[in-house]
């Protein structure tokens, strides 16, 4: 390790403190207990090299590594032990030596809580779409036995006939209590009466928006893509040391990106000024991208905002 | 000249693969069966030249052609012929070309079909084999050559290449370094010939798939068509999965059979998503729902199949910078990207035309139920490839690699797997489309009674750790339901057409294979389960030095140390095999020979247990150390592995279940084509 993190410095200072006072109070008593040997089965040592993994072998517990190189860990470990060193004092030590890979599980933090959280979100995740598409799948049957028969597979004739059930509904109900009634629906409810039958499909657009598949995939994928990229950049900054001026791109890149998951959740509900806002993150990336001269990578971020930008229009209009 | 050959076989099999892709697209193009029928006999003609190659490789291989890299880095003189046989698939080059040589057989079997009905698929059957075929054939010939020979050049540097670098000559090695001695056991001779199988396999149902999508033909045909192909597949996976667990827990020598090591989570990933696939096909069969849930699985396993041969072919597992190191990790990745995009934009191309027949009526029923197990099997998925990925990410960000092992999976992956256990359990009582707690309830109770008297047996025995209790409740309440079917079924033929009960039994699994098939695959999971519970929460270990006539105790058990003997053998390897006695309460009950063989050519140890195996449990002893010169003291490790045969027998029963299943059933072919999803309308040229 070429540069030591301050805490622990700090705590190697407090060790080597603790030491010394210890070596001066105690002397006596070492000096006795020096005479009789810890003994050190193998077995305790087995307990601790089960949970380490030397960086030669890949994937293979040091308990059961048949390498010599393996084997004179051990022996390291049975020296330790023999000196009184604690389990996690020994585990302390390896790390400090060869870094975290000798873990059998990333410790959790800077960017390996990543490893913890990712799994179970994309799981939960996955349970979520399972559940509205449960909830979904459920409407179609309720609506069967609210006595409407349905006797087409056709989407566009069964949203029709829905639209149309919704608008007799409306003109009994307008005829009764019509200020109670947005004035949205107002609008498209008059639109619906003016207009022939066959251009109802234009009206369907505004009570039933649909989001163009491309359009959903592309969201998912900037939500996703810059939730990882920006909580990395940040995991990855609180485990800096010291601040530069590659810290400060890192923390406006992460910002950025964090900004721009949220104005693809807004897109997703419909909001324009999502798109407001990825014109504008957009607009700051590809200033902060000349800056560091990746001119490259300001130009790709152009074009994603482009290619936003033509996936949003067909549904600009319906776009609150 | 042997290495020419082949080499020019390689190079002709790609040539007529990309004829083939070429001849078969015009076809189409052009409405014209004389093309197609040509790209047929292109892709015919791939298996016998891919053939060549590799029996040139065989030949090089048997007959100590060491001037040829790939000969002198996985075989030597003192290796037996079968051996040498088999190195065709011990080192990197020779796999590509194994692979290869599987894929074009099994492309040319499915060409071979009677296509009648079903002519508009062909040429994009043809397309799909023939591009993931050209794809290896190019890595074999371009980055992965096997028949590259060793010269020497002027300044003394040893070098491979294919043609003869200026002023160099020929470098012949005397001998050879030996096949790596791990893969010099029969488990290893065959577990990646069934795993490769496996992969080719999915190759299969993923081409029909994507014939169905670009034809628009997107009823269940291509489900139908690749049923058997699928579960083939399916089988041969598993039992690759097995024999890789068999291996690993008689040659390894760390008393366990599956460490979540990448190597092995690549193969299992497919297996996931294969295994999600297999029963949610049955959904589309029965409702005619899931269309595109099905595309994107068989998408996904057909992807995980390459990313899994990426994974242990780039070796960007031992480094993420390997990866760039050489051309065949981004080749490899351009291809996965490029195969995955293409697929899911004719899947959105199609989205509409896929949609649901019928809809989910109730959460209890059968299809929801099938769901949540797809569910499960897909968060499996999610940790296993996140676990795979995460070292990467991290030493691509922060430089620093970081370890995800076996407590990762097993932590996370463990309330999955008992989901699943539970999930076997209820949802063979469900009905199809609508059940309710109530009949779920009255189907359930009967086998939830039994299955606690498992519960009451083992905490008699001594049982108290609550996840093995939950897990053997888990376990016996599988057991209690499959066996309460085959019963139910049973009794049903018994009481109406008079059969007595055996005959009844035989008929009625006979009748619907794939189900009772199916319930049979249950019950080997539930004895592999078991033998996991009982190695995973009870085993015990311990280690201790021993003078001659020492004793070490574990448990009930004991050994003692009676010799060892340290000698040469004729095939280049040191034994130092050792003699101990065991005991179990103080009883005699025979010898065991743990040894460690020492390879001289690849100078590799290897640890091989001495076991007695018993259905209650497996007594595993290690030689872990010893003292040379006196050849009195020894270091032993021995494992007690309670319930760990179970999970072999599991295995059996398992692939004997898949066997029912994958059956060719010639009686019910005609039957089923009078499907009604089988009238089928004209399809649009």
């Amino acid at each position: 390790m070429n540069s030591f993190h301050p805490s622990h410095m700090y705590r190697l200072w407090l060790v080597g403190l603790g030491t010394l006072v210890l070596a001066v109070l105690l002397a006596g008593v070492a000096f006795a207990q020096e005479s009789e040997p810890v003994v050190v089965t193998d077995d305790q040592v087995n307990a601790i090299a089960k949970q380490l993994y030397c960086p030669v072998c890949e994937n293979i517990p040091l308990d059961v590594c048949p390498t010599q190189a393996c084997a004179q860990w051990r022996a390291l470990i049975a020296e330790k032990l023999a000196t009184g060193w604690s389990e996690s004092q020994i585990k302390d030590y390896f790390v400090a030596q060869y870094g975290d890979r000798v873990l059998a599980t990333p410790p959790a933090r800077g960017l390996n809580w990543l490893a913890y959280v990712i799994p179970p979100a994309i799981f939960l995740g996955m349970a979520f779409i399972l559940i509205s598409a449960f909830l979904a799948w459920k409407k179609p049957a309720q609506i069967a036995a609210s006595g409407i028969t349905v006797t087409t597979d056709d989407k566009y004739a069964l949203q029709l006939e829905e639209e149309l059930k919704r608008k007799e509904i409306f003109e009994t109900e307008a005829r009764s209590r019509q200020e109670e009634l947005s004035h949205k629906e107002i609008l498209i409810a008059e639109d619906l009466r003016s207009k022939e039958e066959l251009q109802d499909k234009e009206n369907l657009k505004y009570t039933v928006r649909k989001r163009p598949v491309y359009l959903s995939i592309w969201l998912l994928l900037i939500l996703f893509g810059n939730l990882f990229f920006g909580l990395g950049n940040i995991i990855v900054l609180f485990s800096a040391s010291s601040i530069s001026k590659v810290t400060w791109m890192l923390f406006a890149a992460g910002v950025l990106s964090l900004a721009n998951a949220g104005f693809a959740v807004a897109v997703w509900n419909w909001k324009k000024w999502g798109l407001y806002g990825f014109a504008i993150s957009a607009s700051a990336s590809f200033i902060l991208n000349l800056y560091n001269e990746r001119i490259l990578d300001g130009f790709l971020g152009l074009v994603g905002l482009a290619l936003m930008v033509f996936l949003t229009r067909p549904i600009w209009k319906q776009m609150d | 000249m042997i290495a020419n050959f082949g080499y020019g076989a390689l190079i002709i099999a790609l040539l007529v693969s990309l004829y083939g892709i070429g001849a078969a697209f015009y076809g189409v193009r052009k409405n014209s069966q004389g093309w197609v029928n040509s790209a047929r006999n292109a892709m015919l003609l791939t298996w016998p030249l891919v053939t060549l190659a590799a029996l040139s490789i065989i030949y090089l291989l048997v007959t100590n052609h060491y001037e040829v890299e790939y000969v002198s880095s996985v075989t030597s003189n003192s290796m037996p012929l079968y051996l040498k046989v088999t190195a065709l698939w011990g080192g990197q080059a020779g796999s590509l070309i194994f692979w290869s040589w599987l894929m074009a057989g099994f492309a040319s079997a499915v060409t071979l079909r009677k296509w009648d009905r079903d002519r508009e698929f062909l040429p994009w059957v043809i397309i799909v084999s023939l591009v993931t075929l050209a794809f290896f054939l190019a890595l074999s010939i371009l980055f992965e050559n096997p028949f590259e020979r060793l010269w020497q050049t002027p300044t003394g540097n040893i070098t491979k290449s294919m043609l003869m670098p200026a002023g160099a000559i020929p470098f012949v090695p005397a001998d050879g370094s030996g096949l790596n001695p791990l893969l010099r056991h029969p488990g290893m001779i065959i577990h990646p010939p069934m795993l490769y199988l496996g992969f080719v396999s999915f190759v299969i149902p993923y081409a029909f798939a994507i014939a169905a999508l670009v034809t628009g033909r997107t009823d269940d045909r291509w489900i139908r068509l690749t049923r058997r192909w699928t579960l083939v597949a399916w089988l041969f996976l598993s039992l690759g999965l097995l024999l890789g667990g068999r291996w690993a827990y008689d040659v390894l020598g760390w008393g366990g059979y599956w460490g979540w090591d990448p190597v092995e989570i690549a193969a299992f990933m497919p297996w996931l998503t294969g295994t999600a696939f297999l029963h949610s096909v049955m959904i589309q069969e029965k409702r005619g729902m899931l269309k595109h849930w099905n595309m994107i699985l068989v998408i996904l396993t057909y992807d995980l199949v390459i990313f899994g041969t990426f994974l242990t072919r780039s070796g960007v597992l031992s480094s993420v910078h390997a990866f760039a190191q050489s051309a065949i990790g981004p080749a490899f990745f351009a291809f996965i990207g490029l195969t995955f995009i293409v697929s899911l934009s004719l899947l959105l191309r199609r989205w509409n035309e896929l949609k649901s027949e019928a809809q989910m009526t109730s959460m209890l029923s059968r299809e929801a139920l099938f769901l949540l197990n797809n569910l499960l099997f897909m968060g499996i998925l999610v940790v296993c490839f996140w676990g795979v990925l995460f070292p990467l990410i991290s030493e691509l960000f922060t430089g620093q690699k970081v370890t995800v092992g076996p407590p990762f999976y097993e932590r996370a992956t463990a309330p999955l797997f008992a989901g699943l256990l539970l999930l076997m359990g209820i949802a063979p009582l469900s009905a199809w489309r609508y059940t309710t707690a109530k009949t779920l309830g009255r189907a359930m109770w009967k086998p939830f009674i039994a299955s606690l008297v498992i519960v009451g047996i083992s905490l008699l025995s001594g049982v108290r750790s609550w996840p093995a209790l939950l897990g053997f409740w888990l376990c016996g309440f599988v057991t209690a339901v499959t066996l309460y079917e085959f019963w139910r079924g049973a009794m049903a033929r018994h009481r109406r057409a008079g059969e007595n009960l055996p005959l009844a039994l035989w008929r009625l699994a006979g009748r619907n294979r794939r189900r009772y098939g199916g319930y049979i695959i249950h019950l080997g999971v539930v004895l592999m389960a078991i033998g996991i519970i009982g190695i995973e929460i009870f085993q015990t270990e311990t280690q201790g030095t021993l003078q001659q006539g020492d004793r070490l105790e574990l448990g009930d058990y004991s050994i003692s140390f009676d010799s060892l003997a340290n000698f040469d053998t004729a095939d280049g390897r040191n034994v130092a095999r050792a003699v101990v006695s065991v005991f179990k309460d103080g009883n005699y009950l025979g010898e065991l020979h743990p040894r460690r063989d020492y390879y001289y050519e690849s100078q590799q140890p290897m640890t091989i247990p001495g076991v007695r195996s018993t259905w209650e449990d497996d007594f595993y002893v290690l030689l872990v150390d010893w003292q040379p010169i006196s050849s009195a003291g020894a270091t032993f490790k021995i494992y007690h592995n309670p319930l760990v045969n179970w999970l072999w027998l599991g295995g059996l029963v398992f692939i004997l279940g898949t066997l029912v299943a994958a059956w060719p059933d010639p009686d019910l072919e005609p039957s089923q084509a009078t499907d009604r999803r089988e009238v089928y309308a004209p399809i649009k040229a």
